[in-house]
């Protein structure tokens, strides 16, 4: 019979707890390392994480809980396709097709909890929606209004055509 | 680090350990504003996009243009483009252009060119140089991106070939080139003399000259030349800040300058076809790392020894000083606007005598000696910190015995004390081309002239009789994306030489 993982509780901004077995929390480096300086210490641990919103936190355990079974393969840099289906497997193509505000929430929350994979998935991601568009195209995908003035504007693009003509 | 403790939370039916203890988490990356906006870590994103992608995401808004080119976030992290971006980024295409960055102590004179980026380095000694470049202060609030974007617009400025001409008055001097190629063409293209168009009268021109098409006038002998549209357009600054306008231009000190009215002869080499109106450097090009207000940067010749003596990370100019250019802005040679000598003379080296009998011999050998190779450099004259090098070849020199090439031009000198004008003929006795492939000693394209796709390089089997393939196979850049094999006869219109 096997031995039930100890688990430990993730804590969101807003005071929910998430219950996960050690081995995926500690894909966080920052779990890890807080635990680590509780060695001595038996008892489970709750790891507050008050700038990771409950909706967050939930598809952060979601992504680790699968990276276990079956571990996202390496993003090449720079990205050789705009599609992400084409850069990592379906299912981690399929869990970044979401609503961007909480995509850049997810970089975030990977950054600060320190998740390597869940950080490359996530900016890979918002680099795939910039590669190969225009600044237009760009403001469309991400819904922002252009507030250069034309003079502004005009200097950046000619240091921009610096690189360009290079 | 706030306090987070956070009040003890049990799961009730839950197997395992309970809690006991609470930890503090770190400090929080805090983004109140809308996270699309304001984001804090453009640095991460950057690390999967190409340089061409992070310039057009800085034309999206402000916000991001400013994020993506901080240096350093409020909290004194990177948050912007780190510095190992742009280095990836600026080596990336210095070797794509086979361009050498040298920093540290570059003079003028015969000491040590401290290189140290050499393409044989291995990529992290390279890389790393670069980082100190980039990373070295030098007294502005500039950050590492703005510098990399300045050494890239001088890198703009580096031309893809160099006539070596001489005069009685200024000496050897170097004179950029460039190519005349029209790249709308799918078809490898011979210019020759008949494919343009000689017109007499300005409403000539006008009706020869179809939409776009520019005009280039040689006052001279009142003649305008249709010309075929050059490489990058006919709408850069090139056509501001020709040759011709900074060489009319005044110093402030009121020395010598070279202005030009005429272009007696285009320089019109058999198949050849170049550009009279010739571009050089802006007046407001900076070098990156002084940015000195004044015109420094130089654009010369440089022979160097093949085989450097102390190791890779210097090469030693040889022979003779660095030649300047026509046009190099001479503030730092001379304030003696009155002396007879022109200020140039101590830069340049064997003047041809006589304008009217070109003798072979009292032309200066281009190759004078076979251990030598030359480079063209770009460099600054005032903080000698700075200097861009592109490995280049030779042509019509001693090697390629091409006399009869040698074209004269006329210029007018005058000097601003007096009015008078002087006609000086120059003869240009070489050209020297920048090599870009990365095979070792070949000089042909690294990029498909017909597609733009990156070439490789060919090698060509000897015979079956055991014997070398001819002279215009041995060499060659194959393009596998348009399936096109660049025979030296072709591949001369990406701007490199093919003499052979």
């Amino acid at each position: 019979m096997d031995v039930e993982e100890s688990t430990i509780n993730l804590v969101s901004a807003e005071g929910d707890s998430s219950p996960v077995p050690l081995s995926v929390a500690k894909m966080s480096e920052l779990v890890r390392s807080m635990m680590d300086e509780e060695a001595e210490d038996d008892d489970v641990k709750e790891i507050p994480l008050p700038n990771v919103k409950s909706q967050v936190l939930h598809k952060v355990i979601e992504f680790c809980e699968h990276h276990l079974k079956e571990p996202m393969t390496e993003i090449e840099k720079p990205l050789k396709s705009n599609s992400m289906s084409d850069v990592v497997q379906k299912f981690y193509a399929d869990f970044v097709d979401i609503e961007q505000v909480l995509l850049f929430e997810l970089i975030l929350a990977a950054n600060y909890m320190d998740i390597k994979p869940l950080l490359d998935l996530t900016c890979a991601t918002v680099a795939s929606m910039i590669k190969g568009k225009t600044p237009e195209d760009i403001r469309t995908t991400f819904n922002i209004t252009n507030d250069f003035s034309p003079e502004e504007e005009a200097q950046v693009r000619e240091e921009n055509k610096w690189c360009e003509e290079a | 680090m706030g306090s987070n403790k956070k009040a003890r939370h049990e799961e009730p039916g839950k197997e395992g350990h309970r809690l006991m203890l609470v930890v503090e988490s770190p400090a929080p990356v805090v983004v109140e504003e809308d996270p699309i906006a304001v984001f804090p870590l453009w640095h991460l994103v950057v690390d999967f996009l190409d340089l061409v992608d992070v310039l057009q995401a800085r034309l999206v808004c402000r916000r991001w243009n400013s994020g993506l080119c901080q240096s350093t976030s409020a909290n004194g992290s990177s948050s912007g483009v780190s510095v190992q971006q742009c280095v990836r980024f600026l080596d990336a295409i210095l070797q794509r252009q086979n361009v050498v960055l040298a920093t540290g102590h570059v003079p003028t004179m015969d000491a040590h060119w401290t290189l140290g980026l050499l393409a044989s380095q291995p990529d992290w000694k390279r890389r790393e140089r670069l980082a100190s470049f980039l990373l070295e202060s030098d007294g502005s609030s500039r950050g590492h991106f703005d510098k990399m974007l300045l050494v890239l617009r001088v890198l703009q400025h580096l031309p893809s070939q160099m006539g070596i001409c001489y005069n009685s008055k200024w000496g050897r001097h170097a004179w950029a080139m460039q190519w005349n190629a029209n790249t709308h063409t799918s078809e490898p293209r011979i210019y020759h003399p008949s494919s343009f168009q000689v017109c007499t009268t300005q409403e000539d021109a006008t009706t020869a000259t179809s939409g776009d098409i520019p005009t280039v006038v040689a006052s001279g002998h009142a003649n305008l030349f249709q010309t075929t549209p050059a490489r990058h357009g006919p709408n850069n600054d090139y056509d501001i800040h020709n040759t011709l306008q900074i060489a009319k231009q005044k110093t402030e000190n009121g020395i010598h300058v070279v202005t030009e009215e005429t272009i007696q002869e285009r320089w019109d080499l058999n198949r050849y076809h170049h550009d009279p109106s010739l571009p050089n450097l802006p007046s407001d090009l900076r070098c990156p790392l002084c940015c000195s207000d004044r015109r420094t940067l130089q654009l010369s010749e440089f022979p160097y020894q093949s085989q450097p003596t102390n190791g890779d990370d210097f090469i030693t100019p040889l022979g003779y000083r660095t030649a300047n250019v026509l046009t190099l802005t001479p503030a730092e040679t001379t304030n003696d606007h009155s002396s007879s000598s022109p200020s140039y003379q101590e830069l340049a080296i064997p003047i041809i005598r006589s304008q009217d009998n070109l003798q072979s011999t009292t032309i200066p050998q281009l190759h004078p000696k076979p251990h030598l190779k030359h480079a063209m450099t770009l460099h600054c004259t005032h903080c000698r910190q700075f200097a861009l090098v592109a490995p280049a070849g030779m042509c019509w020199s001693s090697k390629f015995p091409c006399k009869s090439r040698s074209k004269t031009f006329s210029i007018h000198e005058s000097t601003t004390s007096s009015t008078s004008k002087t006609d000086i003929k120059t003869w240009m006795g070489g050209m020297l081309v920048r090599t870009r492939c990365s095979e070792r000693n070949c000089p042909r394209p690294v990029f498909c002239h017909e597609c733009s796709h990156a070439t490789s390089h060919a090698h060509y089997p000897t015979t079956q009789q055991q014997q070398p393939p001819p002279p215009q196979l041995q060499h060659s850049s194959r393009c596998d994306h348009c399936h096109l094999d660049y025979c030296p006869a072709h591949a001369w219109l990406s701007t490199v030489c093919h003499h052979w």
